[in-house]
Formats: C-alpha cells, sequence, structure tokens
C-alpha cells in the first residue's frame, strides 16, 4: 500500500459519501497482510466517512492483520466481522 | 563444516518502492515456514520484516528507487535475525510517540518502529548519516515458538 492506493481510496470513499452511501464496509478477504502505511489509509477513510455522518467496519480480515490492529490498539476503533454477512446485519441494525 | 558458524544468511536488496514489499513478504514466509515456526511467529516476522522496509522505503531513502534497501535474514534453528538497511540520512527512533496513547491513535503515521518493537524480541538503530540506517530485529525460536506436531 502507498501513495497511489490511499488516493484511489480516498476518492472511492469520498465518491460513496456523496453518493450518499454512509454505511461502508470493506472486506479485506483478498489482504493477507498490512503496514503501517496501509493502517493510516484505512484511519483516514474512517475518519473521512465518520466525519461524513458515517460507518466503516472491516469484514474478513487475516489473523495477521488482526494482530497488528490488535497491538496498535486499532482494534478498539474499527469493528471487524469474520464475514460480510454478518457484517452487513450490524448495519440494518443503526 | 557450515562456514558461517551455524547461521544461513540470505541476502535481497530491492528498490526503494513499496511494490517489492509482496517480494519480501514471500520471502520472509518461506524462511519461517523453513525454520518450522508457529503461525503466530511467522506472522510477527513478517509484518515486522514489512514494517522495517516500508520504514526504509518511505522515511530512509525517501522513495528514491535508486536508492536500495538491503533485507539480510541470519538464521539458526534457535535465532533468527533480520538487518534492513536503508541509504537514507538517519532518524531518532527515540523520539517516535506511542501509537496507542489517546491522542496519536488516529494519526495515519507513526506505528512502524512500535510494531517493531512489539513482535521482535530486540530491536536496534544502527544511524550512520552520511550511509544509512541499518535496524537488527531478532527473534528467538525455542520450543514454544515452534509449530506443533
Amino acid at each position: 500500500m502507498g501513495g497511489e492506493d490511499a488516493a484511489t481510496f480516498q476518492n472511492l470513499v469520498k465518491q460513496l459519501l456523496a453518493d450518499g452511501r454512509k454505511k461502508i464496509l470493506l472486506n479485506l478477504g483478498n489482504l493477507s497482510w498490512i503496514n503501517s502505511t496501509g493502517l493510516g489509509i484505512l484511519i483516514s477513510g474512517y475518519t473521512s466517512v465518520k466525519n461524513g455522518g458515517g460507518v466503516l467496519k472491516l469484514a474478513s480480515v487475516a489473523e495477521r492483520i488482526e494482530s497488528v490492529l490488535m497491538i496498535t490498539k486499532l482494534s478498539t476503533v474499527f469493528e471487524t466481522y469474520p464475514t460480510e454477512d454478518e457484517a452487513l446485519v450490524t448495519f440494518g441494525s443503526e | 563444516m557450515n562456514p558461517s558458524g551455524g547461521w544461513e544468511n540470505v541476502e535481497l536488496v530491492v528498490p526503494s518502492s513499496l511494490e517489492y514489499l509482496s517480494l519480501v513478504n514471500a520471502v520472509a514466509e518461506e524462511i519461517s515456514e523453513r525454520l518450522g515456526v508457529a503461525r503466530e511467529v511467522r506472522d510477527a516476522i513478517g509484518s515486522s520484516v514489512i514494517e522495517a522496509c516500508t520504514n526504509a522505503i518511505e522515511h530512509g531513502n525517501k522513495n528514491d528507487r535508486r536508492k536500495k534497501v538491503r533485507i539480510r535474514f541470519r538464521s539458526k534453528p534457535e535465532r533468527l535475525e533480520i538487518e534492513v538497511s536503508d541509504q537514507g540520512t538517519g532518524f531518532d527512533p527515540d523520539s517516535v510517540a506511542d501509537p496507542r496513547d489517546p491522542e496519536n491513535l488516529m494519526r495515519e503515521r507513526g506505528r512502524g518502529i512500535f510494531i517493531l518493537r512489539t513482535f521482535m524480541d530486540e530491536v536496534r538503530f544502527a544511524i550512520e548519516p552520511s550511509r544509512g540506517t541499518t535496524v537488527t530485529m531478532s527473534k528467538m525460536l525455542g520450543p514454544a515458538h515452534r509449530k506443533e506436531g
């Protein structure tokens, strides 16, 4: 993950918010690892969504990424769910 | 007789671009696999190597692809050492704030060194402004770190 990824992700988040889509679920199932740059991208997205009145959650997070979220205490920021379906259920109640 | 005193060495040199992190990660995982470590240890090693390289690429070499990042894995059955060297001007590793503090938690940067120090048993920095920074990390590989069975 680097600068281009950050810009792509931020643009996507902005577009979704502009379209009125405020419940955003990121499926990280294709991601087996993450670095601090990637964490920064996730935080940037989370902050944008929150400031836009929405909510961003994570699904299918690899154990390796979970452990990074845990040690950095970002597990207290991001809601994570084992599957998309389980995450989507929680959106329905909000 | 092993001329390296029981150490096995693997070296990798990559340009300063984050796109090479997948390659570095693949090498780290392969070495962990050969050492027979448990999944959590393999993940800790992989995350630490990736983080050290991210630091070297972004903060050391400032994403200048002409500058190289050298990664050296030295392993014995009971210990793995990893050196990551850049060609930057160095920094003060002790100046990094705790990213878990409430005032830092939502900052987009400043977690790399914390991740290394949390996942590895020893982390040392050798900073030579004229030559670059080398971070040396080690992980003990006792029986508790092995795969079961």
